[in-house]
């Protein structure tokens, strides 16, 4: 029982309110009572002795009144004769059950007469007692009484009284040998009188006893000086008179105490002259002076069972006046926080309890209202959240947005596909945890696609493409990734929103293609090779002279060849480039004779043509961070190109100047121009303008997609501007190195053309 | 609180607050009862013993018929004392003739152990104690009636036997003395006393060589071997006027005193017995222990015995009266008159009326 509740505590508290007064009050009570009756026990310890006193010295007197008889009968004053004399005595003694002795001195201590009760006393068996102590003791006292002593089995002890004569003169004596057992039954009867248990002896001032209810104790002379109350008389002292509690010499508890015996003869002087010295003992069981007690602790039990009953039953009620409206409180309170908002507190007391139910529900009211109300507004939420989650879940790209710790806190069903993991296991996790994007073989650190400043940055701030990843099954992903800024307003950052393209089935698409062209290129140089030097052989003459008709026809077959072999290799530059293979050795060099080098063929291609080159370079070229043959290539490309789509009789302006840390090499032709829809595909793959396509069968469409990955990689630009029709010019633009630059020997630009050359 | 308004929900609520409330109540009241109790009972313990509830298996060597009184007396004091005859098992049983005979008797029954052995007479209490010193036994034995206790070796002391032994001696070994002054003081004529007797030391015999010529008697004994040769003796004797027969106090003359009696009154001689019971059945007189007292005595020994006390701790006790009784029927049968000064001192005379 943890919780111990209000309505219990109560209970306790009422209970042990009424219970724990009445059994101090009982316990106390309890205390004085058992004094009391202590009290009682002494005091019946000295009624007893009182009582015991009163009968023996009873007894000693009608005892004493008989030897007074029988001192009479020999008073020599009295008339009988000395043989009547000794036949009553005889009669008495018989008749008497104390006596079993008697016998008569003269004054001067010598016995006229002895009877007993056992034994023939013939003439010669008189004593002479003169000597004797008792003789002594009864002459001067008047009266003795002996110790108690045991013959044969039966206990005794000596009396003697004087005889005195009409005017007071000592006569001589009588003595008595009593049987010491009417004291015994002289306590066994005291017991009796006083109607309590227990048990009353008499012990002489040794604690010997001389009289008991159990003769074998006065016949064995028991020393009981042992006991409290017996040893608190030793030496003969008249203490004693306190009450003990002991086990006695059966084991019994009790209540005992001494009181001397106190034997007054009247008539006979001084009270005390016999000389004797015993003591009553009063012994009470223990169990019977609290029997009283124990009734009363009986009754107080039950009384106080009764009044714990009712104690109790005050209790409840008053427990439940007070804790059942606390409790309904509770109780409500209890309902409410399960979400029982209907639940009301029903008190009805017109206290403070009630008021604070009637606030409770007041309160609840309020409550109530209020939480319906955010229900609704939870329910409005809820459906804009699953419009929104749906929304996220239609797209296909994966979107995963995170906040400014870049936990993740939006994961759509792309995301979970893309990624392999659940949305549940990710909300709230790091994104760099998450997610590892790779760029070739370098992982994109987060601080990249989410940069944690540049809140002012409009748009992306990060975009890739061809990234890789891994899902969490270990397959790899090749993604295009954007990620932008959450804001709200212009300058609160959010977090990111990432949007992850998945573009793997094309990215293998694609590199199986350029696979199967770089194959296919490889397999067709040879062969072409093999026409090459074929043909050449040929027209060397090396095998015969040629006639003209067949000269014209294997001089074609070379040219197409030749274009052939052109375009096989322009497939492997693209195949090479693509697998990033295409080797670039970049070295500082002058331009001037590898811009030479190019001209010095494209010269002949326009006189060839009819085309008009014009040269304008400047007098001295810079050096350039280059690949001579690489640059070689594009400027090929690019001039050739000009001039196989210039018509006959048309012009091909090269020019060089540097122009803001850039040698800018332009290429400005007068031919049939790029259509504007097609300016975006210009660079890319097999590009072919479709004029130039109707016009102009020759050509891949590859030289300029390889232009443009050479430029790039020379950390160049290539651009062109264009006209339909009139024209366009294509700039080359390489850095120029800052120590270059600084040496201030190239001048800015040129204006002067220095030649123009027509086909 | 009105109760229409809470009535739907209450009931379980109440139900288990005064469950509660009952677990409360039970415990408050226990842990009260306990604590009351046990405190009782700490402060006052019980008083009272238990009376004695089980059996006890006792078994009486009389002595017939002399003493049959005292066991027959006894009987009746040990019913008053509580011990009802439904738990007493009274084994009653008799001398032989002699104390080997008696042994025999007794063997068997000292063998099946009972819990105290009642004796009546010197025989029948010298056998037992042989018997259960033969048999290492310390079965108790109460010796109702048994003269000179010590001189005849039953116990070491009167204060203390030292043994399995306590009992009550009527002393007769000194009052057989005293009988003869009260004979001689009854019938003042009495020249001679004629004893038969058998044991020297419960008989008094040594008291009576002594006393009587003291009294200016003649005593004419005659040691017997058993009740045949006493009867014999005393009937065959050559009795003058002034004889007066003197009942042996010892095992033959109880065992003899019925036939005693009648020799006596045929012989129209005095006969003196030991105690009232001879005087009952018609002896002239006799002067010696009162064995109802005794029997009180004996059952006092008996109760203290089968509560625990040791018969070792019971100190030998005297008759506690002796008494002087006479028949009067026989006085008359016998022609003889008894002084009126003498009958004040007679405690009962016989027949009663």
């Amino acid at each position: 029982m943890g919780n111990i509740r209000l309505h219990t505590k109560f209970i306790v508290l009422l209970t042990g309110a009424a219970l724990i007064p009445l059994i101090v009050v009982s316990a106390v009570t309890f205390v004085r009572f058992q004094s009391t009756l202590e009290a009682d026990a002494s005091k019946l310890g000295h009624q007893i002795a009182a009582t015991a006193s009163a009968e023996i010295s009873s007894f000693m007197v009608s005892q004493f009144t008989s030897l007074a008889n029988i001192a009479t009968l020999y008073d020599p004053n009295f008339p009988i004769r000395p043989a009547d004399a000794g036949r009553l005595l005889d009669t008495i003694l018989l008749r008497s059950d104390d006596f079993t002795d008697i016998s008569v001195v003269d004054k001067d201590g010598k016995e006229i007469v002895r009877k007993n009760k056992l034994l023939v006393v013939a003439a010669g068996d008189l004593r002479d007692m003169s000597t004797s102590q008792e003789f002594a003791t009864v002459r001067e006292s008047g009266v003795y009484v002996g110790p108690l002593y045991i013959n044969n089995g039966r206990p005794f002890f000596d009396i003697a009284r004087q005889m005195v004569g009409s005017s007071g003169e000592f006569l001589g004596a009588v003595f008595a040998q009593v049987d010491a057992r009417v004291t015994t039954s002289v306590v066994t009867d005291i017991s009796r009188i006083v109607d309590k248990p227990g048990r009353v002896y008499i012990v002489n001032e040794r604690g010997v006893v001389i009289a008991h209810p159990d003769l074998s104790y006065v016949l064995g002379e028991k020393d009981l000086s042992a006991l409290p109350s017996v040893s608190s008389i030793a030496g003969g002292s008249m203490q004693g008179q306190i009450s003990f509690t002991y086990a006695n010499e059966l084991g019994d508890r009790v209540l005992g105490s001494a009181h001397p015996l106190k034997i007054e003869i009247p008539g006979l002087g001084s009270n005390d002259t016999s000389g004797i010295s015993w003591f009553v003992v009063a012994e009470q069981p223990e169990a019977s002076v609290y029997s009283d007690a124990r009734k009363s602790a009986i009754f107080s039990l039950i009384f106080a069972l009764f009044v714990v009953l009712v104690a109790a039953a005050a209790a409840v009620f008053f427990a439940g006046r007070v804790a059942r409206p606390i409790e309904a409180l509770h109780t409500a309170a209890t309902e409410f926080g399960k979400g029982n908002l209907s639940y009301r507190a029903r008190v009805e007391s017109h206290d403070e309890i009630g008021d604070l139910a009637q606030s409770f529900n007041t309160t609840a009211d309020a409550l109530a209202k209020t939480v319906a109300s955010l229900k609704n507004e939870e329910q409005v939420i809820t459906a804009e959240r699953n419009k929104l989650s749906l929304i996220l879940g239609g797209i296909t790209n994966a979107v995963i947005a995170v906040d400014l710790d870049r936990k993740i806190i939006l994961f759509n069903k792309a995301a979970e596909e893309l990624t392999g993991r659940a949305a549940d296991t990710v909300f709230g996790k790091p994104v760099p945890e998450t997610i590892h994007v790779f760029e070739g073989d370098k992982e994109i650190n987060a601080d990249e696609y989410c940069p944690s400043g540049a809140e002012g940055v409009d748009g992306p701030v990060f975009d890739k493409k061809d990234l890789r990843m891994q899902d969490a099954k270990g397959r790899e992903h090749y993604v295009n990734l954007v990620a932008g800024r959450i804001r709200e307003g212009k300058s609160i950052g959010l977090g990111c929103i990432l949007t992850f393209q998945d573009i793997t089935r094309e990215y293998l698409m694609d590199k199986t293609k350029r696979e199967f062209v770089s194959i296919a290129a490889h397999q067709l140089r040879t062969p072409l090779t093999g026409m090459s030097w074929t043909i050449e052989a040929l027209l060397t003459d090396a095998k015969g002279a040629l006639n003209d008709v067949q000269k014209q026809l294997i001089e074609r077959g070379r040219d197409t060849v030749r274009t052939m072999i052109g375009l096989v290799n322009d497939l492997l530059d693209v195949s090479r480039i693509e697998e990033g293979k295409f080797g670039i050795a970049i070295q500082r060099l002058d331009i001037g004779p590898v811009l030479e080098n190019v001209l010095v063929v494209m010269r002949k291609e326009a006189a060839k043509k009819g085309v008009e080159l014009k040269e304008e370079l400047p007098s001295a070229l810079p050096q350039l961070d280059i690949d001579p043959n690489k640059v070689e290539f594009v400027l090929n490309n690019i001039i050739d190109n000009a001039i196989k789509y210039t018509p006959k009789d048309g012009r091909v302006t090269v020019r060089a100047e540097i122009q803001a840390k850039e040698f800018v090499i332009s290429v400005q032709d007068t031919g049939i121009g790029i259509p504007a829809a097609e300016y975006d595909r210009v660079f890319t793959k097999f590009f072919r303008s479709k004029k130039a396509v109707t016009s102009f069968t020759d050509g891949s469409g590859l030289g300029l997609y390889v232009a443009k990955n050479i430029m790039d990689q020379l950390h160049g630009r290539v651009m062109f501007e264009s006209k339909e029709g009139e024209g366009t010019t294509f700039r080359i633009m390489l850095p120029v190195p800052d120590a270059v630059s600084a040496q201030g020997s190239v001048p800015p630009s040129v204006g002067s053309p220095s030649a123009s050359v027509a086909a | 609180m009105p109760p229409s308004s809470a009535g739907q929900e209450r009931p379980r609520e109440f139900s288990r607050g005064s469950f509660d409330t009952m677990i409360i109540l039970g415990a408050i009241g226990a842990a009260a009862a306990i604590l009351i109790g046990v405190t009782a009972f700490i402060l006052f313990p019980r008083d009272g013993q238990s009376s004695p509830t089980r059996s006890y298996t006792i078994v009486v060597v009389r002595n017939p018929p002399s003493l049959d009184i005292v066991w027959s007396r006894a009987h009746r004091y040990l019913e008053d004392a509580g011990y009802p005859d439904a738990r007493m098992q009274y084994v009653v049983t008799e001398v032989a003739t002699d104390l080997d005979s008696t042994k025999r008797l007794l063997k068997p029954l000292v063998e099946a152990k009972p819990d105290l052995i009642y004796t009546m007479g010197i025989l029948a209490t010298r056998a037992a104690k042989e018997v259960t010193e033969e048999a290492r036994s310390d079965i108790p034995i109460v010796f109702a009636v048994a003269s000179d206790p010590v001189g005849s070796g039953l116990v070491k002391s009167f204060q203390s036997s030292g043994n399995n032994l306590t009992g009550i001696t009527p002393s007769n070994q000194i009052v057989a003395s005293k009988r003869l002054e009260f004979v001689k003081e009854m019938l003042p004529d009495t020249k001679r006393i004629i004893y038969a007797w058998n044991d020297k030391n419960t008989s008094g015999i040594e008291g009576l060589r002594t006393t009587a010529p003291s009294l200016g008697l003649t005593l004419v004994e005659e040691e017997v071997a058993d009740v045949g040769a006493m009867v014999a003796f005393l009937e065959s004797f050559a009795y003058k006027k002034g004889d007066v027969i003197l009942r042996a106090s010892d095992a033959i003359g109880g065992g003899a005193v019925n036939t005693l009696i009648a020799l006596a009154i045929e012989k129209r001689l005095p006969l003196v017995g030991t105690h009232s019971g001879d005087v009952a059945r018609g002896a002239l007189m006799s002067y010696g222990a009162d064995y109802e007292a005794i029997s009180r005595q004996s059952v006092r020994m008996v109760d203290a015995i089968l509560k625990g006390t040791k018969p070792a701790d019971i100190p030998i006790e005297e008759a506690e009266s002796f008494e002087l009784a006479v028949n009067t029927d026989t006085a008359e049968k016998i022609s003889v008159g008894i002084p009126a000064s003498f009958m004040t001192n007679v405690k009962h005379v016989y027949p009663e009326e």
